[in-house]
This record gives C-alpha cells, sequence and structure tokens, in this order.
C-alpha cells in the first residue's frame, strides 16, 4: 500500500509525487488517500487540489472533485485546466452553473492573496505617502500626492472583491450524492429535496450537526455537515 | 367293538402326541401375541437396508432369536454431575425379550429440560440366555445448580408395567475459569467496501464449530432484514475459513445478497441448522438437534451507480466481466441475408439481469432482439452469458459489423469499464433477388444535415507540479485582518516620535536637567571608585564634578564653571548638604594648596556628606 502511513516525516511535495505514480498506475484510491491527507492537513496547492480532483472523479465522487477544483481555482484562477475541468464535472453531471454575485465573480479575477495584498498596499502605502513628509517634517511634494491618489483608488478597487472574498467564505459544495435537503435540522427532517453531489451552495446558518443552506434555484434547507463542505474551511 | 391291544397303544402314544403338539403350538401362539399398549402413536424409524421390521404397540418389536425374559428396566445420568447449561445424557437400559424403539421422555424436575435423543440395541447374553438391551438416550440441560432427581415411574413394555429406578443428577456452577458453555452461532460475511444498487455480492453465511457445538447441516435460510435482495445458495461446504482474525472450522453457504435501496441498511438473515452437541466427556450427546441462529447485523454502505461518466454501452451490468471471442456465422452474405454474430460474456457479477447492448441507429444494418442464454461455468465459480444478435445488411460492399458499444461498472474501483464489441470484417454482396439499383440506395432517406459540431469537454490531464504551498485562503484572511493592525500602529509611534522631537525642541531644559544628572550620576560614580582605591585626588576631583553637575541645570553656564559659591548658594535652605559640600570643597583647596600640614578629612568620610549633598542639589533642580 503506497499510502498505508503517510508518515510525518514526508513532505508534501513527496506525497504530492507518489499520488502521481499511483495515479500513472491506475490505483485512483491510492493517489485519492495520499491527495486528501495533504487537503486534510491543511496543506493546500493548485497543483494538489487540481489532481485532487480528477482523482475523485475517477473513483466515481463527482461532489469532492467538483470540491478540490473548485479550491485550485480559488489559488489559481488562471489555470484553464481546472476551469475546463470544472465545466466538465457540470456538464457530465448536469449540475446547475452557479450564479455568483458579481463582486464575487470579480474576485475570482485574482488569487484571494493578490487582492490582500493590493488592498494593504493600497490603502497604507496612500495614507503614509499623504502622512510621512508630515511627520518627517519635509514639504509634501507633488509626486507624493499623486502616488497617493494611485494607491488609495486602487484600494477602493479591491474593495468589492474583498467583500466577495468574504462572501465566497460561505460557498461550500455537497459532497454526497443525494443528500437530502430538510425542513428542519433533524433526523426526522421531511425531506425538501435531494441535491446533487458537486452542486455549489452557501451556508446561512449552522445548528449543531445540520446547515441551513442555499443552493441555485432558492433551494434552501437544512443538510447534515456531513454532507456539505466549505470550499474555505 | 373292541380294538386290537397293539393298535390302542398306538393309538393312544399318537393321540398324546397330538395333544403335547397341539398344546405346545398354542403356548407357542399366545407366547406370540402382541401384548395390548396404551400409549400414543408413534413414529418409528426405519434405517435404509434395514429389511422389513414388524412393528407391535408401544414401538416394541419382537426379536426371533431372544430368548423369553421378563424385561426390567435401569436408569442413570452420564455423567452423574454436570454443568449448568451444558447437556448430560439420561439413559433408560430395557432389558427383555423385545426390543423397545421408543420412550416417552420422563416428566422432567423444575429447572430441568429433557428431549428425546438418540437409542441403540443389542443383544446379550444374560445368564446364559441372550436378550435384547435397548437404551433409550434423553439430552437433559440444566437451568440451575442443585440437585435434580427423575423418580421412579413404569414404563408399559409389551404390556407389561416395567419399573424404571430414580436416577440422580448433580449440577454444579461452572468452576472458575472453566468456559461457559459456547452455543453455535452463525455470521453474514461480506466484502467491507461500499456497494451498488443493482450490484450482486457474492458473500458467505459461517457457522463455525464451538468446543460445545457442531453445526451439521443447514436446513434453512431466510433474510430477516436489510434493503436487500437474498438469494442462499444452499451448497454448504464444511471448510476452514478467517472468522475476525482466527482460524475456525466450519459450515460455509455461499449467499448472493442483492442491494435495492441507496442508503445505510442493516442486513441479517436467519438459519435453522441442525447441530451436535457435545457432552462433558468431549462426545455427542444425544440426537442432532434444531437450532434457529440470527446473524449479527452487516451494515450496508449502498449507492447508486454514478450518472456522471456513464458510458453509453453501459445496460446495467455491475462486477467484473471479460468478453468472449466475437464470431460470426458467416464472412460472406448476401444483402438481406440475415448474420448471427454471437459474444460471450463471462465474469462475477449480476450478469444474469444484464440486458444484451443495443445496436446504434443508423449502423447500416438492421438488427433483431438479441436473444441470451446463461450457462454456469464448469469450476462452477462464474457464469458466461451468450448474446446472439440477427443482423442483416441493407447494403453490399466490404463491411464490418457494426460496433456495439457495451460497458459493465467495477465495484471495487468504482469505474466504469469499456468492453465494447468490436466490429468483425464480413463481405456482403449484392443480393441476385433483390434489383438493387443505384437509385434505391439513393432512394434511401437522406439524413438530415449535421449541426455543427461543438467540442465536448473532457477531462485535463494532472498537474506535474504542486505549486507553492499554502494553507485555505480563510487562514489568510483572518491573518489579513491581524496585519492590517500593524500599519496604524507605527504611524501611531512616528507621530509619538514626532510630538515628542517638537516638545523637547520647545523646552530645551529638559535635555540639559537629563545630561547633567547624567553626569552627575557617572561623577559620582568615579567618587566612590575613587574612595575604593583610596585615591584622595580623585575623589575630590569626581566629588566637585558631581556637585557642579548637579547645580548645573539651574544655570545656563557650563558645570565646570561653576564657582564655589555660586554651588552653595543652590544649598541655601540645607545647612547639613552646604556644610558637606563646603567640605568637599575647601578638602580639594586644601590638597591642592597646602603645604601638606593642614589635615584633609579621608574620603571614605566625605563620601555619604557628597552623596547628600549632590541630592539635596537633584531635589532643588
Amino acid at each position: 500500500m503506497l499510502f498505508a502511513c503517510v508518515s510525518q516525516a514526508e513532505t508534501p511535495d513527496e506525497i504530492f509525487s507518489k499520488a502521481g505514480a499511483a495515479f500513472a498506475k491506475q490505483e485512483y484510491g491510492e493517489a485519492a488517500y495520499g491527495l486528501r491527507a495533504l487537503s486534510a492537513g491543511n496543506n493546500w496547492s493548485h497543483g494538489a487540489q487540481h489532481n485532487l480532483g480528477i482523482v475523485e472523479w475517477r473513483v466515481a465522487r463527482p461532489g469532492p472533485a467538483v470540491l478540490a477544483w473548485e479550491r485550485a481555482h480559488a489559488l489559481d484562477p488562471f489555470d484553464r485546466n481546472t476551469i475546463a475541468n470544472l465545466r466538465f464535472a457540470r456538464s457530465k453531471a448536469n449540475l446547475v452553473e452557479p450564479e455568483r454575485l458579481w463582486f464575487e465573480r470579480y474576485s475570482e479575477w485574482l488569487p484571494a492573496p493578490a487582492w490582500l495584498g493590493a488592498a494593504s498596499l493600497g490603502l497604507w502605502g496612500g495614507v503614509l505617502l499623504l502622512v510621512m513628509p508630515r511627520l518627517f517634517g519635509t514639504r509634501r511634494a507633488d509626486w507624493h500626492q499623486g502616488v497617493a491618489a494611485l494607491l488609495l483608488a486602487a484600494f477602493l478597487l479591491t474593495t468589492p472583491a474583498m467583500m466577495g472574498l468574504y462572501t465566497r467564505g460561505n460557498a461550500g459544495v455537497v459532497i454526497e450524492e443525494e443528500a437530502s435537503l430538510r425542513l428542519t435540522p433533524t433526523t426526522e427532517g421531511e425531506p425538501l429535496a435531494k441535491l446533487q453531489g458537486g452542486e455549489l451552495a452557501r451556508i446561512e446558518r449552522e445548528r449543531g450537526d445540520y446547515l441551513y443552506i442555499r443552493a441555485e434555484g432558492d433551494r434552501a434547507g437544512w443538510v447534515k455537515r456531513a454532507e456539505f463542505e466549505k470550499i474555505w474551511p | 367293538m373292541r380294538a386290537a391291544p397293539g393298535s390302542s397303544i398306538f393309538a393312544r402314544v399318537r393321540g398324546s402326541a397330538l395333544v403335547v403338539l397341539l398344546a405346545s403350538f398354542a403356548a407357542a401362539v399366545a407366547q406370540q401375541e402382541p401384548p395390548i399398549i396404551r400409549q400414543p402413536p408413534l413414529r418409528i424409524e426405519v434405517q435404509p437396508g434395514s429389511g422389513p421390521v414388524r412393528i407391535g404397540p408401544n414401538g416394541v418389536v419382537p426379536q426371533p432369536g431372544a430368548t423369553p425374559v421378563e424385561p426390567a428396566a435401569s436408569a442413570s445420568f452420564e455423567p452423574a454431575e454436570g454443568r449448568v447449561g451444558r447437556p448430560v445424557e439420561y439413559r433408560i437400559t430395557i432389558t427383555g425379550s423385545q426390543r423397545v424403539m421408543e420412550l416417552p421422555p420422563p416428566e422432567a424436575p423444575e429447572g430441568l429440560t429433557i428431549t428425546q435423543g438418540a437409542r441403540s440395541f443389542s443383544m446379550q447374553a444374560l445368564n446364559g440366555q441372550l436378550v435384547n438391551m435397548s437404551t433409550l438416550r434423553f439430552t437433559v440441560q440444566a437451568a440451575r445448580a442443585g440437585e435434580f432427581t427423575i423418580p421412579a415411574h413404569t414404563v408399559d413394555v409389551g404390556g407389561k408395567q416395567v419399573r424404571v429406578p430414580a436416577a440422580q443428577l448433580i449440577v454444579r456452577d461452572a468452576a472458575p475459569g472453566e468456559a461457559v458453555y459456547q452455543a453455535a452461532r452463525a455470521f453474514l460475511d461480506l466484502p467491507k467496501r461500499d456497494f451498488f444498487i443493482g450490484e450482486t455480492i457474492r458473500g458467505r453465511l459461517l457457522v463455525p464449530e464451538t468446543p460445545d457445538e457442531m453445526p451439521q447441516y443447514v436446513q434453512h435460510v431466510s433474510k430477516t432484514s436489510g434493503a436487500v435482495l437474498f438469494k442462499p445458495t444452499m451448497r454448504t461446504r464444511r471448510e476452514q475459513f478467517t472468522l475476525d482474525g482466527k482460524l475456525r472450522s466450519g459450515l460455509v453457504m455461499p449467499v448472493e445478497v442483492t442491494p435495492i435501496l441507496a442508503g445505510e441498511s442493516s442486513v441479517n438473515c436467519e438459519l435453522v441448522v441442525y447441530v451436535a452437541r457435545t457432552g462433558v466427556a468431549g462426545r455427542q450427546v444425544g440426537f442432532t438437534s434444531q437450532s434457529t441462529l440470527v446473524t449479527p447485523d452487516v451494515k450496508l454502505h449502498t449507492r447508486l451507480v454514478p450518472e456522471i461518466g456513464r458510458p453509453a454501452g453501459f445496460t446495467g451490468a455491475i462486477g467484473k466481466f471479460t468478453l468472449g471471442q466475437p464470431k460470426l456465422s458467416a464472412t460472406e452474405i448476401e444483402v438481406g441475408e440475415p448474420l448471427t454474430l454471437t459474444v460471450s460474456l463471462r465474469g462475477e457479477g449480476n450478469l444474469e439481469s444484464v440486458p444484451p447492448p443495443e445496436l446504434p441507429d443508423g449502423a447500416g444494418w438492421t438488427a433483431y432482439r438479441p436473444t441470451s442464454q446463461l450457462q454456469p461455468d464448469e469450476d462452477g465459480d462464474g457464469v458466461t452469458k451468450t448474446f446472439t444478435f440477427t443482423l442483416v445488411p441493407k447494403r453490399d460492399g466490404r463491411k464490418g459489423t457494426p460496433s456495439l458499444p457495451f460497458a459493465f461498472f467495477d465495484p471495487e474501483k468504482s469505474m466504469f469499464v469499456d468492453i465494447s464489441i468490436p466490429p468483425l470484417p464480413v463481405l456482403v454482396k449484392p443480393s441476385p433477388n433483390a434489383a438493387a439499383t443505384p437509385a434505391d440506395v439513393k432512394a434511401e432517406p437522406v439524413t438530415p444535415g449535421e449541426p455543427p459540431r461543438t467540442a465536448e469537454p473532457a477531462l485535463t490531464g494532472l498537474a506535474e507540479k504542486p505549486g507553492s504551498w499554502s494553507g485555505s485562503p480563510r487562514l489568510l484572511l483572518r491573518n489579513f485582518l491581524l496585519i492590517q493592525i500593524a500599519p496604524p500602529v507605527a504611524l501611531l509611534v512616528l507621530w509619538a516620535w514626532r510630538k515628542r522631537r517638537e516638545h523637547l525642541a520647545a523646552h530645551p531644559e529638559i535635555l540639559r536637567r537629563r545630561r547633567a544628572r547624567a553626569a552627575c550620576r557617572r561623577a559620582l560614580a568615579d567618587a566612590r571608585v575613587a574612595v575604593r582605591r583610596g585615591d584622595q585626588a580623585a575623589f575630590l576631583n569626581a566629588g566637585i564634578g558631581a556637585l557642579r553637575e548637579a547645580a548645573a541645570p539651574l544655570d545656563t553656564a557650563e558645570a565646570g564653571s561653576l564657582t564655589r559659591e555660586e554651588v552653595l548658594s543652590r544649598l541655601r535652605g540645607d545647612e547639613a548638604a552646604a556644610r558637606a559640600a563646603r567640605a568637599v570643597f575647601e578638602s580639594a583647596e586644601a590638597a591642592r594648596y597646602a603645604s601638606g600640614t593642614t589635615a584633609v578629612p579621608e574620603a571614605s568620610a566625605l563620601m555619604p556628606e557628597l552623596e547628600r549633598a549632590v541630592k539635596r542639589l537633584e531635589v532643588t533642580t
């Protein structure tokens, strides 16, 4: 068993390589085990999440596959392979293309660290350029003001993306096939609808082992926590 | 008329013999007459090959070779001391000229259960006579410890009341460390994995032997719970198997389980098993008895066969199958002539319920509904299903048979496997009977123009490099908020620094006083060092320096330029401090200018006064 014991001594890069080797030998279960362990250990990278999605798809788990590709897409929005795989999964599984709010789509233009860096630099760079000459007792030059205006404008441009990043934090994926959307957060809760594995939804409330989620088409109800996973846990 | 003497003797002897013979015959007939038994009707089992058996009332079978003797009975427990829950044997032995086939069980005292057991017969010589010995066995099980007595009772043997003596059994609780009675149990053994609806799961029913019960055969199996179809094979084998990591021996019955609902389900079943019980002595006690065993629940997690990635040729086959070499009935045919394509599918799974693959439309062939035939393999481990397709070509030319898409779902790997039937080459000749002309060909309905092709989305390859490792973006957001505290704090620090600078620029005396105090502390430290060294001159220099530095902040002048009077003027309010300062100054002057006759106080004596004066000056400034 290739991943019978993912020891602590193994680096994420080594586990990634072994998963690739297992995949090449069509040992998809083994590959999935290693990549899942990486993801669960908060060792995220675009490549690992992308490959995890492919492996999960191979072992016929569309929900976890879409989840992994959504994570990969969040880490690297420019990778066309990940976008293609998400399109492929939604086409094959007849999943509804989720409608995202405009600021969420905007936030997908760049990776989250880029938006955060730009916002920090824009705000504090502009403020410092305006304040520093006064603090150091020097005269505020024209270029100080020009650059400060540019930086503050950049900050203003990042604010919708920041809002998008915040709201995307509540988005998740149905990971179990035929997950029941219930009227009440109880085992005996009346099932309102079934959600397909791989469907995107947004968490609105949490209670015990249940999450109140809203999927595409305003299908809202309680699902078991085990049947739904946040894209950004 | 008188008879002759010779003839009368003869006639008398002959008459006596006849009487004796008649008497003997009558006695024999009377002896062979069956006794009257008032017992319920009995069931007598006749073993094959035993020949005809004449059965009298109460199951008594007269034995022609046996000597007529009075029947007698004895009774005993074997062993005479038992354990709670463990079976012992109660025997009634009846000797006599007849065999006793069966007796009703005696009345059981409270706490004992008595069930009919085996019986045996033998002929034994008793006091020079051959007698029948019938041993009737009963299985006795005690529910509690104690002394039990089956009282003396009478049984009816061939119309004679025979007294069976009392028998006593002592039952004790199991000794510490002694194994409890282990009844036979049954287990349903299924593979450990997720299952799929419609899949035929091959499992086993295991009935392991225990030290106390040995399963003999399974009479009946039925499912008691679970959303599955359950099919036992009833082909039980005795073999070794591993159960809970231990090698066990017992009965194994292959079963087939087919889940019919998705989700979690618990499956168990009930078996009627005949078991042989082992007594204390380690040998079988009584007949094999019937036990009803219920297997523990086995949890099944059943899923639907995924919709996604389902190939066109998937018709519901779940398992592991291989395709045999397809065979054609001919390699050359004429248009309109039927051609038979035979394909065999072999493997493990739900082959019985798998419909044949469908011929795609518009393949240039007319296909009739295929037939299928299921045949178990010779080794009995698998099944072969043969599909027979009848195809009729519509047009002539060198062609291949149409490719028949077929795929199955491998439940262990959770993936579809495509085993489509490939095209086979066949030459289709024009039919001499049909006047096929190019016009006929053209007359075929023209398929409408295909819509513009759109690229089907496909799965991409693996990423070769992992990229930079990080955590979830949520962690990044959390850290981002924490990091945002740093810039305002830095700005605040800069602002505070700027304000301080402005304040010091407006109040230069603060810096002056701070510098003077530092210089004063340095001079005092030098003075202390000089005291320790005993260097009087250095002490006086340092002491005067300390006094001047302490007095300087009140004056804009340099500390070194202050005179004695200026320093002492700062100490007007404190006479003791002024006296001490004056003493230091005078001692310094005396040491510098006097010829050596003037007495100069010791540095160590002056040091406390110096410190006091300096402290006083610092307070006033």
